[in-house]
């Protein structure tokens, strides 16, 4: 249906607002018996549609700005009904509400880093009910929190937490996804290239997980020449392998093997000596040392500016994340991308979801350190504002 | 869940006045709200949706049916009655098992659910014509939003074994919206129906604006209802001390089944209730208030989140943008489902209409709707289709493999209806000889976790006309029932599909013959139903009473049934009030026994 031929039929202008193509759609509606005649009532409810739609897009002219973070749609979020007056018993979201939501999200991320999968479901339905004495929309937020921080990469135990939330969520169910926008693609795309994955013979693909895993640790020497190994796969089921290996320590691995390959090139001029290969192969060790250490300097300068700015996570070669160890989101370092919006507090995870997952191993933070979080965290939400 | 109350006759003259005001008409369409646990019918009389009584006086009529000592059907009441008294030749909550092909046994024979329901519709009907002072043969019967394919089919069936033409099924939730909108007539507003019955769970979202009510999104559970409460409170017994082997002891099930029900009213009522009751010599003393009952229904309160949450996101709004939430069916009389909905929704819910009454309301308004009736010539209400029908599909993989096991839907769900979609499918080998579609309900990815409603395989012709694959056209029409049609591209061959899967769905043959058997079936005289249920009443106490009390109600009977044989009406009249002014008074006594109502 061309759009003169939809405001045809509902016998409107091109100038007709939402309110004057419902009353049109309705008044032609009651001329309709939807039983004895569906094409006429096909017919309407098309052109109806499709006119709103046109309502919509004329309203809505000027583009929405490309895929904001969440981090920040969330943060404006809180912002808004923060400045909005008392709620009143009508609106039940307040800002606390939400801002507990949203904790609560962080803190179960904190806390799933180090749970089994087994223990990961008993923890997310605990919090879920937590969520369900609250707003109704509250597990929305939760979920997209968290789906937030498994994109960006915040969290360790992706896998698991992934598959936790895609049964307590259930986003096989179809439309269900749809519902999620960006996220929902994103989730998509993951559950497609498992699929896929799945159909890689087991002798093939075994491996190449093993190989990921050990790449949650610093990268060996050994690891960084193994890159051509995982490299196909990698680009093959990117989103999918994201739950297995962050993307900032992809790129660093890509890179470092590049700088390796182009080293040992230039270290290896006669290539044509077949002899003398082994020792040639020793060679590029100290060229390599020497760059792993400029690198992790970089890092550290990173790392500092990171701390105290909004990181750009835009492609700068050495990439920003790589200092982190394993797990990947560092217990109480707020991250300005898709990682912690509120100070971590211990205390608080523990209560909620129990010594289980915590165990003994993590401490509360001191005193001095807390206050060092929250200044942190406050300085990061000056800036985003 | 009946409710308490005295029962509300329609003033006297108003049959008069629904006869003479119809006599210009051609028909009269009844809108019936066919419950798990109760019935009712109303009719669009006078610009206005009227409940009918039945025999009794009441509007609502239990859904059980049961079989006389003379071999005669009793519905209602008195079937209820006898539950307790004769479990082998009493049945109830068939809803559940409807469109299931399952038999329920009663007496010799087991009925289908479809055929239980039929009786039920039947003494509806009766009633219905005795109200309105005539012939009824249409109606619009209501379903559970979420009901299936096949669920809905054994209704429709139901309908026509009572004689009755089903005009058309109506979603309950809808109904309920129905009514209260045509209460809220005029306002422009977007409202949440929350419609928890005896054994079904819908929630519908509904917009309203310039006399169209758009249901914009629905959900629910099949399989979650006020029922499954009762059962909570029932296993209790069986954690208190009575011996797992009196499960298969009807009569004691009964028993236990009909104290539960007093004691869930009573903790409506009065916030706590505590009831014994022993099997052989083991006794269970019972005691619960508000709070433990609460706790004890977590895992199903749980269980009502994820239609609210599914129909939310579906709908596209958040819980804060509704104006309304509507209450209907009896269990949301439960304090803890208002406080529930209270919570969720963070507002007070509506509960301007009678919960029971309002899904029988909003099917006599769809009634008036189909009549084409004067005062609702600026109403109109659009549906939609539950959940998502579509069909199993190849996939070929990123890496160029091929798995099978997808689901693509065609029609995808909460889709306006009615609606037609079409779509072509491939084969996937060259030189295939014919192609298989299956035809699935449900949400999930894969076909495997979805409902198989039928399949259909259509050959394909040679060569390349052949590699042109087929169209599948699937039709979904306002009463919920779905048509598939396939077309071989290259020669234009169809082929439709009869959606009948293996013996869950009876065909015309075999409803012919369950006419038949269904017609020598003798049913109880309506007249006398109000006498047959008193008697039934007295059995039930005699049963559940001990000492000079069940003595006193013996005598009772007897007394009674010799009044009966005398057939002089006004000594029965008489006779009928002072008895049932006795049960009454000994009921009371007995703090035990479930109110009637």
């Amino acid at each position: 249906m061309s759009h003169t031929n939809f405001l045809a039929v509902l016998g409107v202008t091109t100038d007709a607002d939402a309110r004057a193509i419902k009353q049109a759609y309705a008044a032609l509606l009651k001329r309709i018996d939807q039983a004895a005649d569906p094409a006429a009532f096909a017919r309407l409810r098309e052109a109806y549609e499709q006119a709103l739609a046109f309502v919509d897009g004329k309203t809505a002219s000027k583009p929405a700005v490309a895929t904001p973070t969440i981090a920040t749609e969330a943060v404006t979020d809180v912002a808004e009904s923060r400045t909005t007056p008392a709620p009143t018993a009508e609106e039940p979201p307040t800002a606390d509400d939400l801002t507990h939501t949203l904790r609560l999200a962080e803190g179960f991320a904190l806390a799933a880093q180090r749970a089994t999968s087994e223990q990961l479901r008993p923890m997310l339905d605990k919090a879920i009910a937590g969520l369900r004495r609250g707003y109704l929309d509250a597990a929305g937020r939760f979920e997209e929190r968290l789906i937030d921080m498994l994109m960006a990469g915040a969290v360790g135990n992706r896998s698991a937490i992934f598959t936790a939330l895609r049964e307590a969520f259930h986003w096989e169910e179809l439309g269900r996804l749809a519902a999620l926008g960006t996220r929902g693609r994103w989730i998509e795309a993951v559950m497609t290239q498992e699929d896929a994955w799945h159909q890689v013979q087991l002798k093939k693909r075994a491996p190449i997980l093993n190989t990921l895993r050990e790449a949650e640790a610093p990268l060996t020497q050994d690891l960084t020449r193994s890159w051509p190994r995982v490299r196909g796969a990698l680009d093959e089921f990117p989103q999918y392998l994201s739950l297995y290996l962050h993307p900032a320590r992809k790129a660093e691995w890509r890179q470092r093997y590049e700088t390796f390959d182009a080293a040992r090139a230039a270290a290896m001029p006669d290539i044509d000596a077949p002899r003398s290969h082994q020792p040639q192969r020793e060679t590029p060790k100290k060229p390599f040392i020497g760059f792993g250490l400029a690198i992790f300097v970089l890092l550290q300068v990173g790392r500092f500016l990171g701390d105290n700015h909004v990181a750009p996570q835009t492609s700068a070669p050495p990439a920003p994340v790589a200092r982190v160890s394993q797990p990947y989101a560092p217990q109480g370092h707020p991250r300005s991308d898709g990682s912690l919006l509120y100070p971590p507090d211990c205390k608080w995870i523990l209560e909620r979801f129990g010594t289980m997952a915590m165990g003994a191993r993590v401490s509360p933070p001191s005193g001095s350190e807390q206050e060092n979080l929250l200044a942190t965290c406050r300085q990061q939400w000056a800036h985003r504002r | 869940m009946t409710t308490g109350g005295p029962a509300r006759r329609l003033p006297k003259h108003a049959s008069k006045d629904a006869a003479r005001c119809s006599q210009g008409k051609q028909r009269m369409i009844v809108g019936i709200d066919l419950g798990t646990t109760n019935s009712l019918v109303a009719a669009w009389v006078d610009g206005a949706p009227r409940l009918i009584p039945n025999a009794l006086g009441s509007f609502l009529t239990p859904s059980c049916v049961g079989l006389d000592e003379d071999g005669s059907i009793l519905v209602g009441e008195a079937a209820r009655e006898r539950l307790q008294t004769h479990p082998l030749r009493t049945a109830s909550l068939f809803k559940r098992y409807m469109g299931s092909g399952r038999t329920v046994p009663l007496g010799d024979r087991g009925y289908r659910p479809e055929e239980l329901s039929s009786l039920v519709l039947r003494a509806l009907k009766a009633d219905a014509e005795a109200a309105l002072g005539m012939p009824v043969t249409e109606a619009i019967i209501t379903v559970p939003a979420y009901f299936s394919d096949a669920q809905r089919k054994a209704t429709r069936v139901a309908g026509e074994l009572a004689g009755l033409k089903v005009e058309r099924l109506l979603n309950e939730p809808t109904a309920a919206a129905l009514a209260y909108g045509l209460h809220e007539a005029g306002s422009e507003t977007q409202f949440l129906v929350f419609d928890l019955g005896g054994g079904t769970f819908d929630v519908s979202i509904l917009e309203m604006f310039e006399g169209v009510m758009e249901v914009r999104a629905s959900a629910g559970d099949n399989m979650l209802g006020g029922e499954d409460f009762v059962t909570l409170i029932s296993e209790l017994a069986f954690a208190n001390g009575i011996p797992e082997a009196a499960r298969s002891d009807p009569h004691f099930m009964q028993k236990l089944v009909a104290r539960t029900e007093a004691a869930k009213r009573e903790l409506t009522k009065a916030g706590s209730a505590r009831f014994e009751v022993s099997w052989k010599d083991a006794t269970a003393t019972v005691a619960l208030d508000n709070e433990t009952f609460e706790k004890l229904a977590e895992p199903l309160l749980n269980r009502l989140w994820r239609p609210i949450e599914r129909a939310l996101r579906d709908a596209r709004i958040r819980a804060a943008d509704l104006d309304n939430v509507v209450l209907a069916g009896g269990a949301t009389r439960m304090p803890m489902i208002r406080a529930l909905a209270t919570r969720m929704f963070g507002r007070f819910p509506s509960i301007a209409l009678n919960p029971d009454e309002v899904v029988a309301m909003g099917a006599a308004v769809q009634a008036g709707l189909k009549m084409k009736d004067k005062a609702l010539d600026d109403v109109v209400m659009t549906d939609v289709c539950p959940y998502s029908l579509g069909t199993h599909v190849v996939r070929q993989l990123e890496n160029g493999g091929r798995a099978s096991g997808f689901y693509e839907p065609i029609i995808d769900r909460n889709t306006i209806v009615p609606v037609s979609r079409v779509e072509r499918y491939y084969p996937v080998d060259r030189g295939q000889k014919q192609i298989r579609i299956e035809v699935y309900q449900g949400e999930s990815r894969m076909v495997r976790d979805n409902i198989l409603l039928g399949e259909l395989t259509v050959p394909l012709p040679d060569g390349t006309a052949g590699q042109q694959g087929v169209d599948v056209r699937f039709t979904y029409d306002v009463n919920g029932l779905l048509e598939v049609e396939v077309t071989v591209v290259a020669n234009r061959e169809t082929e439709r599909l009869l959606i009948a899967s293996g013996d869950a769905a009876l065909s015309p043959e075999e409803i012919a013959e369950r006419l038949k058997v269904l017609s020598t079936l003798k049913v109880h005289p309506r007249d006398t139903l109000e006498n047959r249920t008193l008697l039934a009443r007295a059995e039930r106490l005699y049963e559940q009473l001990l000492g000079d009390l069940r003595d006193r109600v013996g005598q009772y009977i007897l007394h009674f049934e010799q009044v009966l044989e005398t057939q002089d009406g006004r000594a029965i009249a008489r006779d009928a009030a002072a008895f049932r002014e006795a049960l009454r008074v000994i009921e009371e006594q007995d703090h035990f026994a479930p109110p009637t109502g």
